[in-house]
């Protein structure tokens, strides 16, 4: 199955993202990717990490 | 964010970046968030590599392509690319639907942010940051592009509070850009009553806006937090292209000016103003379960 991506750069879009990736993940499991394009990088994984 | 970082270096980085992962992932669909430089870069590129693009939070307008910059810019180039339309409210759709696109591309989910505050707080038992425990606490946290030249001018108004209200604790996550750190510390970094951190994790940072009393920010995403939560904010913009807390009274537009802020301010501890803390927003079926839903059904 080809992939579904989602793609955040900074804290807010992974924050907002996490529980969409988490939705998608349990109907469609590992095609489901999350990518960083680090354009805040400091702040962008302490959202998901607590999801 | 990468040392003097600018717009066209950014851009063409992440349309480079981005060509790679279409290359390496063959994707079926591709999902983004909101206004920011990356979600453009992301539409565009999911446009030249002809897969569905998915917006999540679509729809916000101020209508005034400069403000704020470069968001309103980001959110009206995404619109003409994007497959679906996930809008928070009916406000979007119809800004949208004003913009010519059919609604039948368009959903109404509600924001998903509800969704990651509800599960923050009840998977992660709420820890008190030890500042002005027992106080009134205002979270300040202030730090947008095109706010830079007053920054300093509405720090001002929060250092004239903060003085006038010894009593009170102002508690400020100062935004890691160099320009942003230097007018805290130059402004405010001296009064006893004021706290400047680095910004925090997340979950702490939820926990300090449940106990504060009031909130001072220019960012959108904080006040839909904030509101979520049932708490007064003061929002130091022009302009807010976000419904949440518009309509409970919760939030008030101040503007970027030292009086209004600390008239702003005072009040709002005085609890004098309109603003009144009430029972956090209604909690309806999650925006993130619908949007799967979506996206599957699109996909399949």
């Amino acid at each position: 199955m080809k992939s579904i991506v989602i793609i955040i750069g900074t804290r807010p879009e992974a924050i907002k993202m996490a529980p969409v990736y988490l939705a998608l993940k349990k109907r469609l499991g590992d095609s489901v990717r999350l990518v960083s394009t680090g354009q805040h990088k400091e702040l962008l994984w302490q959202g998901p990490k607590f999801l | 964010m990468r040392p003097s970082q600018s717009l066209s270096e950014l851009t063409a980085r992440l349309l480079l970046q981005l060509q790679n992962v279409f290359k390496i992932e063959r994707p079926a669909a591709i999902i983004g968030h909101g206004d920011t430089t990356t979600c453009f870069a992301t539409a565009l590129s999911s446009f030249y590599h002809q897969v569905p693009f998915f917006h999540v939070e679509a729809g916000l307008r101020t209508y005034r392509l400069n403000s704020p910059f470069p968001e309103e810019f980001n959110r009206q180039t995404i619109a003409p690319l994007a497959f679906h339309h996930f809008a928070p409210t009916a406000v979007e759709l119809e800004n949208l639907m004003r913009g010519g696109i059919p609604s039948r591309h368009i959903s109404v989910t509600g924001s998903t942010v509800h969704d990651s505050v509800d599960y923050i707080l009840k998977k992660h038992p709420v820890e008190m940051p030890d500042q002005g425990r027992n106080k009134p606490l205002v979270v300040t946290t202030l730090h947008r592009r095109e706010a830079a030249d007053s920054l300093k001018n509405s720090l001002r108004g929060v250092r004239a509070a903060a003085l006038e209200r010894s009593d009170a604790h102002f508690v400020c996550p100062v935004h890691p850009g160099p320009s942003v750190q230097a007018a805290f510390n130059e402004v405010l970094s001296d009064l006893d009553n004021v706290t400047l951190m680095e910004p925090m994790e997340y979950p702490l940072f939820l926990s300090l806006l449940m106990r504060s009393s009031l909130v001072v920010t220019d960012s959108g995403g904080v006040q839909e937090e904030a509101t979520f939560l049932g708490k007064p904010v003061l929002l130091a913009r022009q302009e807010t292209e976000r419904r949440d807390g518009l309509e409970s009274g919760l939030v008030r537009l101040v503007g970027l000016g030292k009086d209004d802020l600390q008239q702003s301010i005072l009040a709002g501890l005085r609890g004098t103003d309109v603003i009144h803390p009430t029972p956090a927003t209604k909690y309806t079926p999650p925006a993130s379960e619908m949007i799967a839903e979506e996206i599957e059904r699109a996909i399949s």
